[in-house]
């Protein structure tokens, strides 16, 4: 599957995507459309192939997460290494924009919040069965693990999901 | 509350989420465009990188030049400078390894008239054996 197609199919599920890519970047705006752009930019120049053993939308949400973990790698060791002015610009803030707050309603904020404080597995695969409608099957097809790790972190991360939104008075 | 209706409320902040999400989001071309935008502008910050490493390289092959004039010659008794021993004179330095105790006996010709027993290679074998 090679260009027209495939640009096709990222656009209709660039909405998606980008959740997807906000969710792997706990909410920071820059970073998630800057994995956004890499990720297109490997489907589009033939770098990242899709090889048809799981739908598109599974394999493009794999590969942004694993962007996402590459970028996070990138900047920790530029930060270890103190190699920041190579980029010739500030690495992004890491805690949401003012602006993203502000627009943000309440529920959203607290939601936001709440997933934040679960283990990375846990969020994820909230996120995709909530989210994104995936399946947990599908969920553990994106994240690399077995159904039954999936189901694990779902139910895990639902219970801690409630218990931090009752906490917060939200549902 | 049940369970069902849990996952219901928690589907129903998901979606509002999704949706606030959404409305924020920049449209498909307008991401490709910045993507392609951004590998262009960072293409020229890859030269520096080449720069180092070309600057490295040379340094390299500078000191590996200097250190091959400063490595020493053959010693003042040695052979000149581009002439091989032969074969037949060279002996390995480590030659004298090999030697091991007995070795005459195993190098002297086997002889069918005479015993093991009476081989002794300082006087020859011959010499003991003619009358004084």
């Amino acid at each position: 599957m090679t260009g027209e197609p495939v640009e096709r199919y990222l656009e209709e599920l660039h909405l998606a995507s980008a959740g997807w890519a906000l969710s792997c970047c706990r909410w920071e705006r820059d970073e998630a459309e800057e994995v956004l752009q890499m990720t297109y930019l490997k489907v589009l120049d033939g770098r990242a192939r899709f090889d048809d053993r799981s739908s598109f939308k599974t394999w493009l949400f794999g590969v942004i997460r694993r962007t996402a973990a590459e970028r996070r790698r990138s900047r920790w060791l530029r930060s270890v290494a103190g190699l920041r002015w190579r980029d010739g610009r500030p690495s992004p803030a890491p805690v949401p924009t003012p602006e993203s707050l502000l627009g943000a309603a309440e529920t959203d904020r607290s939601l936001r919040a709440a997933l934040q404080t679960l283990p990375a597995r846990q969020r994820e695969v909230l996120h995709l069965v909530f989210y994104q409608d995936l399946t947990v099957e599908e969920a553990a097809r994106v994240l690399g693990i077995s159904l039954g790790s999936a189901r694990t972190h779902y139910h895990r991360g639902k219970g801690a999901l409630h218990e931090r939104l009752a906490r917060d008075g939200r549902p | 509350m049940n369970r069902r209706d849990d996952d219901q409320e928690l589907a129903a902040a998901f979606s509002a989420l999704r949706r606030a999400e959404r409305e924020q989001c920049p449209p498909f071309a307008e991401v490709v465009r910045r993507g392609r935008a951004r590998s262009l502008r960072s293409e020229p910050s890859r030269r520096p990188g080449l720069l180092w490493a070309a600057a490295a390289a040379i340094v390299l092959a500078g000191l590996a030049a200097w250190l091959g004039l400063r490595t020493p010659g053959p010693p003042p008794g040695g052979l000149p400078a581009g002439a091989a021993p032969s074969l037949a004179e060279w002996r390995s330095p480590t030659d004298f390894l090999l030697e091991t105790s007995g070795r005459e006996i195993l190098t002297a010709p086997a002889g069918l008239d005479r015993s093991l027993l009476d081989f002794n290679p300082t006087p020859s074998s011959q010499e003991r054996r003619s009358p004084s």
